[in-house]
Formats: structure tokens, sequence, C-alpha cells
């Protein structure tokens, strides 16, 4: 069985006097893919925050003493560096020959190895969340936080970018956790899935997805993909009536 | 697409300045007017005696000294201060006080204090520079990207590596616009030192001592060398910027 990478026991935030996170507790396993989905402004990102502790909070949270949080962020302009390459942005502060070796491997699997030389401002969007995803993967993390990272990218660019990661993930095994609002990326990606509530949050749903892999985007059409898609959005849209 | 004719507009725009300073010059009977083409002419003759090329390298040297020392101290401190919101909050009264005084004020002060060698024109000089550097490399820091902080703290670097990796290229193009206008700054003022607290060469000294003997052509193309050598830092410094600092407002 594996063991526990990180556990939060009973874990509350606020703002102010404005509650976010309601005693969460949530327990994340070496190698596992945990998907988050809840509303706008519910603490999913807080969440990372404190998962890569950045944040501090009420209750209790226990670490691997060996826990390497590495972030992906949604906005992938504002975390590279304009002045790095994308070799050295990649690179980061890593220096040893390991590092450059890493940084090299992750630089190939994600197919920027013809864009080495190049600044970020001179790559598309898709491109230059690639870097960043290069970037998280050649720092070795233990602990990958992915918050919302295909969502400022067009349809097409963001399926690529979701297969790579996959492919990825499932050669490395990095524990990772992924913040969206788009159920069908979750299932395609997660080992398991929360749904949180709107806030004081707390989690309303929590899904294990039993789907093969490697997944594929023909899966949306299979009944059992349907169905956890359906339990979801039921939890996501709770008890607010939409009309058009 | 420029038609290529328009590279050719800033000569145009040059010899029509030119064309309406030698109309001026033909209807008028001013002694104090010569024609543009003799003070060019002048300056031809004045940039071929060794006395002018030593007020250049004068003026020069100083110019240079006075930025190198303004980098030194400002750049330092602005990273600092930019830092350390609790030291800004300190100093931030001192700061714009000091900063408001015009630097021409400074000239009677500074030669009482240390005399009328070159400490007397590049002190006032770099002290000018330095609040404009200060200010900037403040600004710089304080408006470093939080994403690109959190990346770092994430990242787990230590404070010298953030300064290095996140900071100090995160600032870059505020200290670069400071520079930027620090050099335009120390061409006014040591000029001006010159002038006012004298020497044995330099463009400001070469003005005045012209103007006194009523050699006017020769005033105005010192007047010329001093607009030329402005132009030519400017314009140098710009491309530097254009190369070493390609992230600007990217």
């Amino acid at each position: 069985m594996k063991s526990t990478l990180i556990a939060l026991n009973s874990v509350s935030k606020q703002y102010g006097t404005l509650p976010i996170l309601h005693k969460i507790t949530l327990a994340i396993k070496k190698g596992e893919f945990l998907a988050v989905l809840g509303p706008n402004g519910c603490g999913k990102t807080t969440l990372l925050n404190i998962l890569a502790g950045l944040e501090s909070c009420r209750g209790e949270i226990q670490k691997d003493p060996a826990l390497r949080a590495r972030m992906v962020f949604q906005n992938y302009q504002d975390s590279l560096f304009p002045w790095k390459t994308v070799y050295h942005n990649t690179l980061f502060t890593g220096s040893t020959p390991h590092d450059h070796q890493k940084a090299q491997s992750f630089l190939e699997k994600l197919q920027l190895l013809p864009y080495i030389h190049y600044y970020p401002y001179q790559l598309s969007g898709g491109m230059q969340q690639r870097v960043a995803l290069a970037r998280a993967f050649a720092s070795a993390p233990s602990l990958l936080l992915l918050d919302e990272p295909f969502s400022s990218l067009d349809y097409r660019t963001s399926q690529a970018l979701m297969g790579d990661l996959s492919k990825i993930w499932s050669e490395e095994k990095i524990t990772t956790v992924l913040v969206t609002h788009n159920v069908q990326e979750a299932i395609l990606l997660a080992d398991r899935i929360i749904v949180f509530s709107e806030k004081p949050t707390h989690i309303i749903k929590e899904l294990r997805v039993k789907l093969p892999r490697p997944r594929t985007l023909k899966m949306r059409n299979t009944r059992a993909f349907k169905k956890i898609e359906k339990a979801l959005t039921r939890h996501l849209h709770g008890s607010v009536e939409l009309s058009f | 697409m420029k038609h290529p004719l328009r590279t050719l507009f800033p000569l145009l725009g040059v010899c029509i300045i030119l064309l309406v300073w030698h109309l001026i010059f033909l209807f008028s009977d001013s002694l104090f007017l010569p024609s543009p083409f003799d003070v060019i002419k002048t300056l031809g003759l004045l940039l071929t005696q060794e006395q002018i090329l030593k007020d250049m390298l004068a003026t020069l040297g100083r110019i240079f000294v006075s930025l190198a020392l303004a980098i030194s101290i400002a750049i330092p401190l602005g990273l600092i201060l930019g830092m350390y919101s609790k030291i800004y909050d300190l100093f931030a009264f001192v700061i714009d006080f000091l900063r408001s005084i015009p630097p021409p004020t400074l000239f009677p002060l500074f030669m009482v204090l240390i005399g009328l060698g070159n400490a007397a024109k590049i002190i006032p000089t770099a002290l000018t520079c330095s609040f404009y550097l200060l200010i900037n490399t403040m600004y710089g820091v304080r408006n470093v990207k939080k994403l690109r902080i959190r990346v770092g703290q994430i990242w787990g670097l230590s404070k010298l590596k953030m300064m290095v990796h996140i900071l100090i290229p995160e600032a870059a193009p505020y200290i670069a616009a400071g520079l930027r206008l620090a050099i335009s700054i120390s061409i006014i003022v040591v000029i001006l030192s010159e002038m006012f607290a004298g020497t044995t060469f330099g463009i400001g000294q070469r003005i005045l001592y012209f103007q006194l003997l009523y050699d006017i052509p020769e005033m105005y193309a010192m007047i010329l060398l001093a607009g030329l050598l402005g132009y030519t830092l400017n314009t140098l410094y710009l491309a530097l910027e254009h190369r070493f600092i390609h992230w600007s407002g990217k």
C-alpha cells in the first residue's frame, strides 16, 4: 500500500473574518494524481498554497520529510522569467550536470528542444506553459501542484498539453494535485477527484476514477466516463438551477 | 512598412533647422548670431585642437566617474529600500526632500566643503544622479511580479538567490530607465559645475571662456559639441539597453 506524502487534518483557513477552508481533512498518497474541483473563489488555490507551505493555517499537516513541492500556474506569462531562455528557465537555479540532464530530458519530452535558445515572450501561450511544466518536472519534485494550467489555453493546445502531461506523469509517477474547473480534464487525468463546496469550503464529494490508463479523449464517450461526469456535475451545480 | 525615404527624414529635419537658422542670420544684424555653416566649420577646426580634446576628455571623465559612483551607491541602496518597506518609510521624507533640492544650489556648498577640484564637480553630479537611480531601483523591486516571487519561494530560494535570479533582472528595466535619466542629468550637472566651480579643462569652462572673449562662433561650436556629446552618449546607451535588457516591457 502506498504511503502518504502529505496529510491535512481538520485544516481551516480564513482571511480576516472571511472563512475560506473549513476543517479540510485530506491525505495524498505518494504517486497519486488528485484533482480538485470547485466553484470560483472557494479556496482551491489556497489549498495549493498550503500544500506548498506558502500559507499558514489552523489544523494539523503531516508531511513526508523529503517533500519537495513545485507549482505550475495558470498565468504562464508572469510565472516564467523573460530574461532567461527556455533552457535556462527550465534549469532555473540548477547547476549540476544532473540538473542539466534533467532539464534536457524534460525539454525533449515536452517537444521544446528546437526552442531552447528562445525567450518565453517569443513563444505562443501553449509553448510557454510547456516551459513552465518542463521547469517544474526538471526540478525533481515529489509533489507537483497544478493551478488551472490549461484554462488560459485554447482547446486544441490544452488537449495536446494534457496528453503530454498524462504521458510524463505515467512515466514519472510524481504525486500531483490539479486544481481545475473542467470536469472532463479532471476525469481524464486524475486517480481521485474531490469536489469543494462554496465558502466556507469543505469537501462535498470524493470520487475514485477507475478508468484504465493510458486514457484517451475517446473515453469521454464511454458509459463509465459519463457516469463519473454526471456525478461530479451534479455536485458542482449543487442547488443552483440554471436557466438561459 | 516605412518608405525608404522616411529614414532620411531626421537628416531633412536638421537641414530645415539649419536653413531657418541661416535665413535668420541673413536678415539679422546681430553680432551674436553667426551663420550655422560658420559654426560647423569652427567646430571642425576646434576638434583638431589638443585643448578641445582635453576639454572633452575631462568632461567625459567627470561624467563617467559620477555615474560609476552613483551606480555603486544608489543601486544597492535602492534594492534594500525596495525590499524592506520599513527602511523606506524611515527615509522616505529625507529622500524626497533631498531630491527636491536643485543641484546647482549644491555647488557653493561643495566648493566650501571640498574646494574647486574635480570632487566639487563629481560629487554634486553623483548625488543628483543617485536619486534617479535610487528611486527607479526601488520602484523596480517593488513592482516585481508577485507570481515570480512565489515561484522563488516555492523553489526555496535564499534571499541572495532571490535577488540574483528574480529581483535584479525584474527591476533591471526600471534601473535602466533611471540610468538613462541619470546620463542626461549628469551631462547637464557636470557642464554646469564646470562653469560654476571653474576648471582648467572641460566643455562648460570652454563655453564660458569663449563667451568672455566674445569668440561667438567658437562659443556656439562648443554648445553644439555639448549637444553632440549628450546625443552620442544617449544613443549608445539606448543601443546597449536594447541589447542587454531585451525583456523590457515583455
